[in-house]
């Protein structure tokens, strides 16, 4: 376990005083895990600090009293100072506010403990959050999705779907095992092993164009994190330069890399499963992107890509 | 007992004086000056501040720095009966202890904290230190999680925001940057934006800014200052968000006179069309299997990003004029 600072002892300290007070009898080692705080430099801390604090006037029937056991045991007495743990920093309690807000904006009941909660520490005198902050981490799904994917997530179940494959510009149907949900960019995305491709593959939810739950369960395999996208390893790379103004749209491809040159752009390393899916991304992003440069895997590809996606669309200006 | 005195590191040193500092502090009922801070802390734990105070002082502005950071209310205020009056420091109960959450609003809170994160922030562990290191979650596994990306703004506008207060910025959403003072309303999270809205003063009109688009920092002004006030910020609080537009696609919001606009799309990419423009904008089905989408146009660049995506399988039909400036877009890449 690394060593702390004295600033990162104190605030553990913060909150260990009044968990010990309310839990006394804790072992070391359950504090240690319990608050990410090495057994060694704990016990010196509770023996040579917290054991002679003491507020004003400083006498020895207010200064506070730290009991270590035989058995590791841990009792702290005469620390009502300390009876509870302290507010959130402004951080942490933003951090708690939007994850609240997002979670909130998903549940179809607006009375629960999470809203009774946010309520509470709500900087706003009204204990009303949304005044100042509402979070919608992705887009609505079309009506029933969002049930029917989470219920399978949930209860480890099969769905049938047609899904548009915007690589390929093509819509087919496939079972697959679902394993998450997860938001990025704004858009939802759902995350399972497709048995129509044999392996996780990740949708777009706004690509699903009819959905079934199945009554097929499935044992869940070992794999890799579910609650993130994943690009495959072996896609070619591409690095593009964007104006800062644009890279949202690079943003859903996920780059390896995102770096700001000096004339103020972005330049990132995007792996491109398809030569569509970077024709798409640069049709889009108009004058706004170039292409730098282009891995050799993509054999067909040249610094021009973008030229000649624009010069097939205008053909179809210029034939009507 | 004595305490112990060999053997002891400035580290150790440093976490007994920050300790006995939030005791002393939080355990007095009105502010305590400097010098008696000082005079106190050095009776408590000897040299642990040097004896000189200009000294004295540079080390307990570092230690209240330090403090405040891990989340510990110092106040300031006047000292009771001070001749001449004298500014003091106290931690207030109100202000310090974490307001009581029962067992199921801190597990609430733990579950929204792991399923929703920012990234780049990473404060998970503290946050749940603070009830033992109870994550609260128990079986509960998470069916759907997000990750949100967080500009190097956000903290700062939402103090703004909580504080009712005005900032100023640059705003360059790639026209060139405008200076902007903005009395801060609210702040949304939509389709993947951060967007702030509120009294914009130099137009005096409310405005909503998308984050991505402010331009180095962010100052906070004082209330008052510059004709922004807390009631301005107070104002825009609370304003429906549909109704500034961030909730709408983003090719209707109107930067220029809006356009109805028409959208053929071929087969392929028609149903994926459909739930982007939604159902209704479908005005006519074609026998090849494509469609006519009619779609109000506020905001023509964000519309061709729309259309962009589709590369070769949808055609702007009208206006002439939007479809004109689109051709002119493509030519100038095709050219590039």
């Amino acid at each position: 376990m690394q060593r702390l600072t004295p600033a990162e002892r104190a605030e553990r300290l913060l909150s260990l005083i009044p968990w010990v007070l309310e839990n006394g009898g804790q072992t070391v080692a359950e504090l240690e895990e319990r608050f990410a705080y090495p057994s060694d430099m704990l016990v010196a801390d509770l023996r040579e600090v917290v054991n002679y604090l003491a507020p004003y006037p400083f006498t020895p029937d207010v200064a506070f009293s730290v009991f270590i056991s035989d058995t590791a045991q841990v009792w702290i007495d005469n620390a009502e100072v300390f009876s509870r743990p302290p507010m959130f920093t402004f951080v942490q309690a933003f951090e708690l506010f939007v994850a609240a807000s997002a979670v909130l904006q998903m549940q179809a009941s607006k009375r629960s403990p999470l809203a009774e909660a946010v309520a509470k520490l709500s900087p706003d005198s009204s204990g009303d959050l949304t005044q100042m902050l509402r979070v919608d981490v992705g887009e609505d799904m079309s009506e029933g999705l969002w049930e029917a994917l989470n219920t399978a997530v949930e209860e480890q179940m099969r769905v049938q779907i047609s899904y548009f494959t915007a690589g390929r510009s093509e819509t087919n149907t496939r079972k697959v095992d679902a394993y998450a949900v997860f938001a990025r960019a704004g858009s939802w995305y759902f995350r399972g092993w497709c048995h129509l491709a044999q392996g996780f593959r990740t949708f777009r939810c706004d690509q699903i164009e009819s959905f079934q739950l199945l009554e097929e369960r499935f044992d869940r395999r070992e794999s890799e994190d579910m609650l993130t996208y994943h690009a495959n390893p072996d896609d070619p790379r591409v690095v593009v330069e964007v104006s800062p103004w644009a890279a949202r749209l690079a943003e859903e491809y996920e780059a390896d890399s995102v770096e700001q040159t000096a004339d103020g752009k972005i330049r990132m390393r995007l792996p491109i499963g398809r030569r569509i899916f970077l024709e798409r991304l640069l049709l889009q992003a108009g004058s706004a992107a170039r292409v730098v440069s282009v891995e050799d895997s993509l054999a067909e590809s040249r610094l021009d890509i973008a030229q000649q996606a624009a010069r097939r669309v205008l053909a179809r200006y210029e034939r009507a | 007992m004595k305490r112990k005195t060999t053997g002891r590191t400035e580290s150790d040193r440093r976490l007994e004086r920050l300790m006995e500092l939030v005791v002393l502090l939080r355990a007095k009922k009105v502010p305590m000056s400097a010098s008696e801070i000082h005079k106190q802390m050095r009776r408590q734990i000897r040299d642990c501040y040097p004896e000189d105070i200009t000294n004295f002082r540079r080390v307990f502005e570092r230690d209240k720095e330090d403090l405040r950071k891990m989340g510990v209310p110092i106040k300031v205020g006047t000292v009771p009966a001070a001749d001449p009056p004298e500014q003091g420091y106290i931690i207030r109960a109100q202000d310090y202890y974490l307001c009581d959450l029962t067992q199921q609003e801190y597990a609430a809170l733990c579950v929204a904290r792991g399923m929703v994160s920012l990234r780049g922030s990473g404060g998970e562990d503290a946050i749940f230190r603070r009830f033992g290191g109870e994550t609260g979650t128990g079986s509960w596994s998470a069916s759907w999680s997000a990750s949100l990306q967080s500009p190097p703004t956000l903290l700062m506008l939402f103090q703004a925001v909580a504080d009712q207060r005005a900032v100023r910025f640059e705003y360059d959403t790639g026209g060139g940057a405008t200076s902007r003072k903005v009395a801060a309303g609210r702040l949304d999270y939509v389709r993947g934006e951060w967007y702030l809205t509120g009294i914009d003063r130099l137009r005096d009109a409310e405005r909503t800014f998308n984050l991505r688009f402010i331009q180095g920092e962010v100052k906070v002004l004082e209330s008052g200052d510059d004709g922004a006030s807390a009631a301005d910020a107070g104002a825009a609080g609370g304003a429906d968000p549909a109704a500034l537009g961030i909730r709408s696609k983003p090719w209707e919001v109107p930067r220029e006179e809006p356009v109805m606009a028409k959208l053929l799309v071929d087969a392929p990419l028609k149903g994926w069309a459909a739930r982007q423009l939604s159902e209704d904008a479908l005005v006519e089905e074609r026998a090849d299997g494509g469609a006519v989408f009619e779609v109000r146009v506020g905001d023509p660049e964000e519309f061709f990003k729309f259309v962009g995506f589709c590369l070769e399988d949808a055609e702007i039909l009208g206006p002439a004029s939007l479809r004109q400036r689109f051709v002119e877009r493509l030519a100038a890449l095709a050219e590039q």
